[in-house]
């Protein structure tokens, strides 16, 4: 079942002077498996449509539909909303605080209906699943580095397995290959039947990933779809305030000096693939 | 004049009685005005080294002279403070003060700055990254690009020499990257030393030297020309190369051979278009 967000509006400090409206009128569906990258400039409400989702914060207008029901209507459950959903927020590594990464990550557990060995395998297929090495599961989460801080507190997350995962900002920190770690694991979850939103500046990586991108501007919903859709038009992206990716840029150059036939690449591999195929036997 | 010399510098964290060793018998020399960019992978040691240099971490093992002065020699270390500045990442963490000018000001006022010297500094280091305008603002009402923007005015005011970034930009947009950068340009310009920390390689074009680091050691120092377009060194830094780069190898690996390796996008579409 999909995630509904219908007409949803939301400020912050009502009634005072420095009341700000964050989202304004909000629609948009995102379906059972899908990868949905969220884009915007800071401060156009990125952070605050994740948190209504996650049911963190609540809407002053409009409904939020998680699998058909509302997560704001009287009577729903809570907790099924936290066994479905699971979101990672930015530099969530300063959310560890167990003295160990193996108790940090079972902490997630340990409401589930898990055995003890249940949960064992759990916390090792997690760590494993991270890339995080199980030798190191011993070790204080506080004295690792910035990649394993990331990963294990990922880990903690994705240990109740919900089936929705946001990510906020998951990249910002990471080194290149930490990156492409992060993104294959989110391109596994996503091949596993998970639903997953991702904010990210990075439009290389949600063009190379992501099935759909939603634009934010100014708490509005400026545009949504494909990677090629939102990246086509280079001097639309201008006026969305959301920069193009690399390999757009590329491909841009490239097809002005009549080197490509169309110039709405996105993604690395075609790109590639286009250049091999107008320089073969050269 | 050299703004930094260390040498045979090694450090271990202890933790819980464990210790794990983190730099290993690093040598570097800065020349005063340079641009280091410092790359390496998450865990590398570049964060621990640059905290060194201004006494935020104790040095341990080896001989360190940051401008005149030994970091070791505590009683010097607010000055080695002073002509050290360093710019973290995230800029929410950075802010005292609920306004712009008095958070800007905290470090002048902490090394008891008179009174009267206070406006006209803050305003010198405000105009200095552009945000002569917001000195009234609070930091909380601003971008990503203007709040680090005011942490590197609270820097400036203190008119150091060197400056150090530790992947200051890795939190904000394209557009707060790009006024970061460009600050950081003109600094430049002006003479200062400058040591950056980043995974952006777009960010390390302009730098005049890279130190690349892997596993606590410095690997290489060397141009970003030559540092960036050698896949080999970049794999065993457990690096990805810039995009140009590595099409130039994919495309090499197919059979395709362009004149020579590209270093920035530009460079990669003149290389295209010269294939006939």
């Amino acid at each position: 079942m999909p995630i509904e967000v219908k007409e949803v509006s939301c400020r912050y400090g009502e009634r005072t002077p420095l009341e700000v409206q964050a989202l304004k009128e909000i629609s948009f569906r995102a379906e059972d498996g899908e990868f949905v990258g969220i884009m915007g400039h800071t401060g156009c409400g990125k952070s605050t449509l994740i948190q209504l989702i996650a049911g963190l914060l609540t809407p002053g207008e409009g409904q939020i539909l998680i699998d058909g029901k509302d997560i704001n209507g009287p009577g729903y459950d809570r907790e099924e909303l936290r066994r479905t959903l699971g979101i990672v927020f930015q530099y969530p590594e300063s959310q560890l605080f167990e003295t160990t990464v193996w108790r940090d990550v079972a902490f997630a557990l340990k409401h589930l209906d898990l055995s003890r060995e249940e949960k064992a395998e759990r916390v090792r297929w997690v760590l494993e699943a991270v890339g995080f090495r199980m030798e190191r599961a011993g070790k204080s989460p506080l004295s690792l580095s910035g990649g394993e801080k990331r990963r294990v507190a990922i880990a903690g997350v994705l240990a109740a397995r919900p089936r929705i995962l946001i990510f906020d900002e998951p990249l910002a920190g990471l080194d290149p290959w930490g990156r492409l770690e992060f993104l294959e694991l989110a391109a596994r979850l996503h091949r596993q039947g998970n639903t997953i939103l991702m904010v990210s500046h990075d439009a290389d990586a949600l063009c190379g990933y992501a099935d759909r991108i939603l634009v934010l501007d100014r708490g509005r919903l400026s545009a949504q779809g494909t990677p090629e859709e939102i990246f086509g038009d280079l001097e639309r992206a201008e006026t969305l305030h959301i920069g193009a990716g690399e390999v757009r840029r590329i491909a841009q150059a490239l097809y002005e000096k009549g080197r490509l036939q169309s110039p709405a690449i996105t993604k690395y591999k075609i790109l590639l693939g286009e250049i091999k195929k107008n320089n073969k036997g050269r | 004049m050299q703004a930094v010399t260390g040498k045979q510098i090694s450090f271990t964290y202890e933790y819980d009685g464990v210790s794990n060793p983190v730099l290993e018998d690093i040598s570097i020399e800065i020349e005063a005005g340079e641009f280091i960019a410092i790359l390496g992978a998450n865990g590398c040691g570049k964060s621990t080294l640059v905290r060194l240099l201004n006494g935020l971490l104790p040095l341990e093992k080896g001989e360190l002279k940051v401008w005149n002065l030994d970091p070791r020699q505590e009683s010097r270390l607010w000055e080695l403070r002073r002509l050290c500045g360093m710019v973290f990442q995230n800029p929410d963490n950075q802010f005292v003060s609920s306004i712009v000018e008095e958070d800007v000001a905290f470090g002048l006022r902490n090394y008891d700055t008179p009174e009267e010297e206070i406006p006209e500094r803050v305003g010198r280091a405000l105009s200095l990254v552009g945000m002569q305008e917001y000195e009234r603002y609070s930091p909380h009402m601003l971008s990503g690009g203007q709040k680090q923007r005011v942490a590197m005015a609270g820097v400036l005011a203190m008119e150091p020499e060197i400056l150090i970034f530790d992947e200051a930009t890795s939190m904000l947009d394209p557009q707060g990257r790009r006024e970061v950068l460009a600050c950081l340009k003109q600094l430049h310009e002006m003479g200062k030393t400058i040591l950056m920390i980043t995974h952006y390689v777009e960010e390390v074009l302009d730098a005049d030297r890279i130190f690349l680091m892997q596993k606590g050691k410095l690997l290489k120092s060397g141009s970003p020309r030559e540092i960036l377009t050698d896949r080999e060194l970049l794999t065993q830094a457990e690096l990805i190369p810039p995009l140009a780069v590595r099409i130039y190898y994919d495309l090499k690996d197919s059979g395709i051979l362009l004149d020579r390796c590209p270093l920035t996008n530009e460079e990669l579409v003149e290389e295209l278009c010269r294939l006939k």
